[in-house]
């Protein structure tokens, strides 16, 4: 069956690529645009992985991946971070709360889907 | 009545007021010589105040000449009390008081108000240099003078200043990081919205397309690809200057980094009819690095190279020295003019810009890869002739100084012994 990724990401012409091109890799996509909608469609469609763009205006990305940590739904759900943001603090915090990668956009998407295939083989 | 016709009680009575009379006199004396004593020792005592007050003060008369002064004002005016006492305040120090804002004090102020306090006076005195001073002034109606206390305030307002100048310095430098991740990530993400779209497109997976649309579409990538560069360049450079590369410094093998770039550059050089050479010394040990700021500094070398050759070959040779391990990229092309290797690896040059329209860049490559060389305390330099080819050289050391305690460093300058160290050492062992 099909792996479930959920995109997490407010720049809808990035999210439109990247479903796009996991689309055609073979991956079923769902999309949230914000930190409410995020965290709701998280614990709604219980997908296999989470792709979260870390620097969201309202409610940054790193609130989010605090929200799914804690919460006892989705904290174990796997979440790749891919950002805009290269300083090393943020690069920390979200390794803190504990992530499976950390991609500085622009992405080699070549690395990027060999970075799923990894994650979502361990599962 | 004549003389003999005063009686007798008439006479002493007479006597009687006269005796009476010099009493009083004598008793007035008596308290004019204790108001006068009471007088001195007041004005000792006002004195004693005056000399013990530790900023200068200054007392003048009601036509403003010098009554008296302090010690602490002849010292911090460096005049001397000859030149001063009864002298007219402003002929001061040879006429260096005469100042405007002074002239305001005592002649406009003071006559309407008593007193006057904070007043403040800034004056580029010839003997003791600029100034800033707050002077208290007091008009004394009763004894008709004129006190002045002074506060020099140079320091202080300096110091203000500094710190003042500090804090636009910290915001200047916080809003110029702001402004680097903000660019970085403002600038980068539809950076990558249109890269993806056009793969997506040449790899046919939004139609078929023809031949002249997929080179339109290869010309957009590969200049998306060099924006993406520039950008990344100009923020490295940024991160360089304001200090907050950085480096993650591990043991590797220099020979892997070069083969690393020889694969990464081989197709750029094909296209353009020149060879890449590899010319490794196998016998170099590993020694501590960041790779991928190596890797970095070469690909800028190796690329360099590749953009001003027009045939012939370039090669890439490692070899090991005493202390250093020692990269150098040569090339065949048309080297570098005496004049221009000044300029080689400073920020924003390039040079012979009509040559270099085509070529593009932003002159930073070899700024940050000289910054990453000497992070690592290394060296790097070219040779070159024009005419003849270049080499561009750089070393690396091959032990990386280890940081020195702080006993080491002591016992170096001379400040405590070796014997000192190991008792110190022993004491602090006993007391754990």
């Amino acid at each position: 069956m099909a792996k479930t990724i959920l995109i997490i990401d407010d720049d809808k012409d990035w999210v439109r690529m990247l479903t796009m091109r996991l689309e055609h890799t073979g991956y079923q996509v769902e999309v949230a645009f914000d930190a409410i909608q995020a965290i709701a469609q998280t614990i709604d469609l219980k997908p296999d992985l989470v792709l979260l763009d870390i620097i969201m205006p309202a409610g940054g990305g790193i609130g989010v991946l605090e929200n799914l940590r804690v919460n006892v739904k989705t904290f174990n759900i796997p979440v790749i971070a891919l950002t805009g943001r290269s300083d090393k603090q943020t690069k920390e915090a979200a390794e803190k709360l504990g992530i499976s990668g950390y991609f500085v956009k622009p992405v080699d998407m070549d690395e990027l889907l060999e970075k799923l295939k990894e994650v979502l083989i361990k599962k | 009545m004549t003389q003999k016709d005063k009686t007798k009680e008439e006479f002493i009575e007479e006597i009687r007021l006269l005796q009476k009379r010099i009493a009083e006199l004598e008793a007035v004396d008596t308290e004019r010589k204790k108001a006068k004593q009471v007088v001195k020792e007041a004005r000792k005592y006002a004195e004693s105040i005056v000399e013990t007050v530790r900023g200068p003060l200054i007392v003048l008369d009601a036509g403003l000449k010098v009554i008296s002064a302090n010690h602490s004002f002849y010292q911090t005016f460096k005049v001397n009390p000859g030149e001063t006492k009864g002298r007219f305040i402003y002929d001061l120090g040879n006429r260096q008081w005469d100042i405007p804002k002074l002239r305001t004090l005592l002649e406009d102020i003071l006559p309407k108000n008593s007193a006057f306090d904070s007043y403040e006076i800034e004056h580029d005195f010839e003997t003791v240099g600029p100034k800033t001073m707050l002077l208290n002034a007091r008009r004394l109606d009763t004894v008709q003078m004129v006190l002045l206390a002074i506060e020099d305030i140079t320091e202080r307002k300096r110091l203000e200043e500094e710190l003042k100048l500090a804090d636009e310095l910290k915001s200047d430098t916080e809003m110029k990081s702001k402004f680097t991740s903000m660019v970085s990530h403002e600038l980068r993400s539809p950076l990558g919205v249109i890269k993806e779209g056009v793969n997506f497109v040449l790899e046919g997976l939004a139609g078929n397309i023809n031949n002249e649309q997929k080179d339109l579409l290869e010309i957009v990538k590969r200049n998306t690809d060099r924006l993406g560069r520039l950008i990344n360049n100009v923020l490295d450079f940024q991160k360089i200057e304001s200090g907050k590369m950085g480096f993650d410094i591990r043991e590797n093998d220099i020979n892997e980094v070069v083969l690393e770039v020889n694969k990464a550059m081989s197709l750029l050089a094909k296209e353009k009819g020149l060879d890449l050479v590899v010319d490794a010394d196998d016998s170099i040990p590993k020694i501590r690095l960041d790779k991928d700021k190596i890797i970095q500094v070469l690909t800028n070398l190796v690329s360099n190279a590749v953009k001003y050759t027009e045939k012939g070959n370039i090669t890439i040779r490692t070899k090991q020295e005493d202390n250093t391990v020692h990269v150098i990229v040569q090339d065949t092309g048309a080297g570098i003019k005496a004049e221009d290797m000044q300029k080689l690896f400073c920020a924003f040059e390039q040079l012979d810009s009509t040559r270099d329209k085509k070529k593009g860049g932003t002159g930073l490559g070899l700024a940050i890869s000289k910054e990453i060389i000497l992070a690592h305390k290394g060296k790097i330099w070219a040779e070159s002739e024009a005419g003849k080819g270049s080499a561009f050289h750089f070393t690396i050391p091959k032990k990386l100084e280890r940081r020195k305690k702080i006993g080491e460093i002591l016992i170096e300058e001379g400040k405590i012994t070796g014997k000192d160290l190991k008792k110190a050492l022993e004491k602090q062992e006993k007391q754990k």
